[in-house]
C-alpha cells in the first residue's frame, strides 16, 4: 500500500469553540456587509446632492459676475 | 472411647438383596417402520375426538382496566449534544483552512487600514463641510447686505 494514499488527520481539539467563533465571524461579516450597503447609498446621496450644490455654486458665481459687471459699467 | 471406630465396618458384612427376575422381550425388536405406522395409527384416533364446546357464559365479564395512578412528568426532549471534545479533519482540508483563516485575517488588517484612511477622509470632509458652510453662511450675509445697500441706494 501507497503511504501517499493514507490519508491524515489532525485532531481539531474544543471543535465548539472554534465552529462558535466562525458562527460569530459571520455574523459580524454579515453586519459589516449591511453597513457597508448604507453607506454606500448615503455617499451616494452626498455624490448627488454635492453635484447640485457645484450647480448652484456656478449658478451664483455667474449672477455674482453679472452684479459685479453692472457695478462696474456705472 | 473410639465407638466411632467400631462402627466401621467392613463392606464384607452386608448382605446384598436377591435381584430381581427380568420381564420377558419380544424376540424380535420392532422395526423403526412399525413404530412409526403405530404413531400414525394413533394420531389418528386422537383426531376422531369431537371439538370441544364454546365456553357457557351468558355475559361477558368486564375486566376492569387498570390505570397508573401517579404518572411521571414527560421529560422535555435533550437538545443538547453530548460535548464533543474534538474531531479529526483531513489534512488537506486542514490546511485549507488554515489559508483561508490567513486570507481573512490578511482581508480584515486591509480593511481597517481602510477603515483607518476613510476616517481621515470623513475628518477631513467635515473640516471642509464646516468650511463651506462657514462661506455659504458668509456669502449669505454679504448677500443681505447687499440687499440692504442696494435697497437704501434706491431710497
Amino acid at each position: 500500500m501507497n503511504d501517499m494514499n493514507v490519508p491524515v488527520y489532525v485532531k481539531v481539539n474544543d471543535y465548539r469553540e472554534v465552529a462558535a467563533a466562525i458562527d460569530s465571524i459571520k455574523n459580524r461579516l454579515s453586519e459589516a456587509r449591511q453597513a457597508l450597503g448604507r453607506l454606500k447609498e448615503l455617499k451616494e446621496q452626498e455624490d448627488s446632492e454635492l453635484q447640485s450644490w457645484e450647480a448652484t455654486v456656478a449658478d451664483a458665481e455667474s449672477k455674482v459676475d453679472e452684479i459685479e459687471g453692472a457695478l462696474a459699467q456705472q | 472411647m473410639f465407638d466411632f471406630l467400631r462402627r466401621k465396618r467392613r463392606a464384607d458384612d452386608f448382605e446384598l438383596p436377591p435381584l430381581p427376575e427380568l420381564p420377558d422381550f419380544p424376540e424380535e425388536i420392532p422395526s423403526l417402520k412399525s413404530l412409526e405406522q403405530e404413531a400414525s395409527r394413533r394420531s389418528e384416533e386422537q383426531d376422531d375426538i369431537p371439538p370441544m364446546p364454546p365456553p357457557m357464559l351468558e355475559t361477558p365479564i368486564a375486566v376492569p382496566k387498570f390505570a397508573p395512578k401517579d404518572v411521571m412528568p414527560e421529560e422535555p426532549a435533550r437538545t443538547q449534544m453530548p460535548r464533543q471534545k474534538g474531531v479529526f479533519i483531513k489534512v488537506d482540508s486542514f490546511r485549507t483552512l488554515i489559508a483561508d483563516l490567513d486570507g481573512i485575517r490578511a482581508d480584515l488588517r486591509e480593511y481597517q487600514k481602510k477603515i483607518g484612511e476613510f476616517e481621515m477622509t470623513r475628518k477631513e470632509e467635515e473640516v471642509l463641510f464646516g468650511r463651506w458652510q462657514k462661506s455659504v453662511n458668509d456669502a449669505q450675509k454679504k448677500i443681505i447686505s447687499v440687499d440692504r445697500t442696494l435697497f437704501e441706494v434706491g431710497k
